[in-house]
């Protein structure tokens, strides 16, 4: 049986870690030099254009939500092995599967934390424009944005335990980004490719983590209004399942791995 | 110390390679071509983003959809019942907005090229990006929607100051979308200024003048103008070794200026020449005979008028 109190301390851990390393503030600093002198410019002298400034804060705010994410949760378990602070942490009653519980909720935690901070400044963002601050497709967003994050925590916390650290990182970012860009039209370039690689690209779209799920940008940025209710409870029970999947690997790969 | 002599002497090869290349003619007619900071960093491949920027532009129209990917007429917005029967750009987006609208011939109808993707979900996974992506056919209507396309025809504009669509379909959106004839008409002033050789550009200025600020002389000089490069433009296709029907002058722009300066020299009182003019326009017109025809007899019905009231021949 799982101790909650034990998976908590280990999350704290690395809640405290991420704010520390202020890559938050980074990307914060960063995404407003990129976003400020664009709300300053009326272009042809017409105000209160809105979506193309959307449009690049969530573009922002989904880069640097994917980096901070991986780089999070691939620093978990590398560091702290090679660093043999794991050592005292597993000589103390607390299972391995514990520890990755924790390291998963740690990571997913400090990156939905730095995930609200982006969600407000665009909140402030917008609604200053707009006098909208808050909608309903925007709390549907930010929710599958987080399941985003957990499943993007569980597939790097795997790799951290197969690849070395900047290997994992790579593949990951290359999943990640491939699955947002092109998971949609895997099963027309099924039906585009020759006998044999069609099988393999059905298989890809059947396995692999459709991460294209959670993003809703087009429906915040055009107004569209929120998704069916009952595809975005089916795509949080996929969030669950699929990273169960992943943490169990990874918890069968910690338990395997000599340190 | 050998080291950094022998650095000290790449970085002098360097610099005196770079001021007698600088002096040269090849060098210096390209920094003279290359005038903006953009198109020194983008080079060519600013020619690939403008046109992107633009296809942006038409996926804002539509609210952020693949035209081919909707599987509903049109929706929100200020979409009307009247939309969705005459609808004269589906095929081409915003490239449908040429000149041709500024004479009120929006509602012409076409064939709408809805496809219906999201009624062919093979699997969940599909299912459910066919739920997460919307697939109604939407328009921008309204002042508050449709001044959302200008960053992107901005940003089309500043990539490649030669992307002549842009310009017009630019100046198009500020005079008759959102009632900005003044920064319409400074928007089409800058395309000449940057492609000074464009017939549809300068013919463009010439509507503008005439629908929006009433300036009939000043416009009838510019459809003068908009014949001559033209005519220019067709001379130049002509002598291209390798010639394509892609790159010859629009013929219809050309009846079009054409037309133009028939009805303003038919408004001087000039009857010879505006039927002159619909002559020409009437040879412009091959192919479509019943628009020819209609050009002839407006011709021959001017040329009645003319030798009634006693004017002399052109």
């Amino acid at each position: 049986m799982i101790s909650y109190r034990k998976v908590t301390a280990v999350a704290a851990a690395s809640i405290l870690e991420l704010f520390r390393r202020k890559d938050v503030y980074v990307a914060l600093i960063l995404a407003a030099a990129i976003i400020f002198p664009l709300t300053t410019v009326a272009l042809f002298g017409v105000e209160g254009v809105v979506r193309y400034l959307r449009e690049i804060a969530l573009m922002l705010m989904w880069l640097f939500s994917i980096v901070l994410t991986i780089t999070t949760a691939a620093r978990q378990f590398p560091g702290e092995i090679q660093r043999r602070t794991i050592l005292p942490l597993l000589s103390k009653p607390v299972r391995r599967s514990e520890v990755v519980l924790g390291k998963f909720v740690g990571a997913t935690s400090a990156s939905s934390l730095a995930l609200v901070l982006f969600y407000v400044c665009y909140a402030i963002l917008v609604g200053g424009r707009t006098g909208s601050w808050i909608s309903w497709v925007l709390v549907q967003a930010f929710i599958l944005h987080v399941c985003f994050l957990a499943l993007v925590t569980a597939l790097t916390l795997l790799g951290s335990m197969i690849l070395t650290p900047s290997a994992n990182i790579t593949c990951c970012t290359l999943v990640v980004v491939s699955m947002l860009l092109f998971g949609q039209q895997l099963p027309e370039f099924a039906g585009n490719a020759s006998t044999g690689v069609n099988g393999l690209v059905w298989v890809v779209h059947a396995v692999a983590p459709h991460f294209e799920f959670y993003d809703l940008r087009i429906r915040l940025v055009h107004e569209w209004g929120i998704m069916p209710l009952g595809i975005a409870l089916g795509i949080v029970a996929y969030t669950v399942v699929y990273a169960a999947v992943l943490l169990s690997a990874t918890v069968y790969a910690f338990k395997r791995k000599r340190l | 110390m050998r080291n950094w002599l022998l650095i000290s002497g790449l970085w002098g090869s360097a610099i005196v390679i770079g001021i007698i290349l600088s002096g040269t003619d090849v060098m210096q007619r390209r920094t003279a071509e290359r005038h903006s900071v953009l198109e020194l960093i983008l080079g060519e491949s600013r020619t690939v983003l403008s046109k992107k920027m633009f296809d942006f532009a038409d996926l804002y129209f539509h609210g952020g959809v693949y035209v081919g990917h909707c599987t509903h007429g049109l929706h929100g917005e200020g979409a009307t019942d009247h939309d969705e029967h005459n609808h004269d750009h589906d095929a081409e987006g915003l490239r449908g907005y040429t000149a041709v609208h500024r004479d009120g011939k929006e509602d012409e109808h076409h064939a709408h090229h809805a496809h219906d993707h999201a009624d062919h979900a093979v699997d969940w996974w599909s299912a459910i990006n066919n739920a997460r992506i919307p697939h109604e056919h939407r328009h921008l209507r309204g002042e508050r929607f449709e001044k959302e396309v200008l960053p992107w025809m901005w940003a089309s504009i500043k990539s490649d100051p030669h992307n002549v669509l842009a310009f017009s379909v630019g100046s198009y959106w500020l005079v008759n979308r959102l009632d900005r004839p003044e920064e319409g008409l400074a928007l089409i002033k800058e395309g000449i200024r940057n492609n000074p050789d464009d017939a549809e550009l300068v013919f463009t200025l010439g509507t503008l003048q005439l629908h929006n600020f009433d300036q009939r002389d000043r416009a009838l000089q510019a459809f003068k103008e908009a014949r001559d490069k033209w005519r220019k433009q067709l001379l130049e296709w002509r002598r291209m070794e390798s010639r394509s029907d892609a790159d010859k002058p629009d013929l219809l722009l050309y009846r079009r200026i054409l037309q133009y300066l028939a009805r303003l020299s038919e408004q001087r009182g000039e009857l010879a020449t505006a039927a002159n003019y619909y002559e020409e326009a009437a040879l412009a017109a091959k192919g479509e005979p019943g628009i020819q025809r209609g050009l002839r007899q407006k011709a021959d019905k001017l040329r009645a008028t003319n030798v009634e009231s006693g004017q002399p021949e052109n």
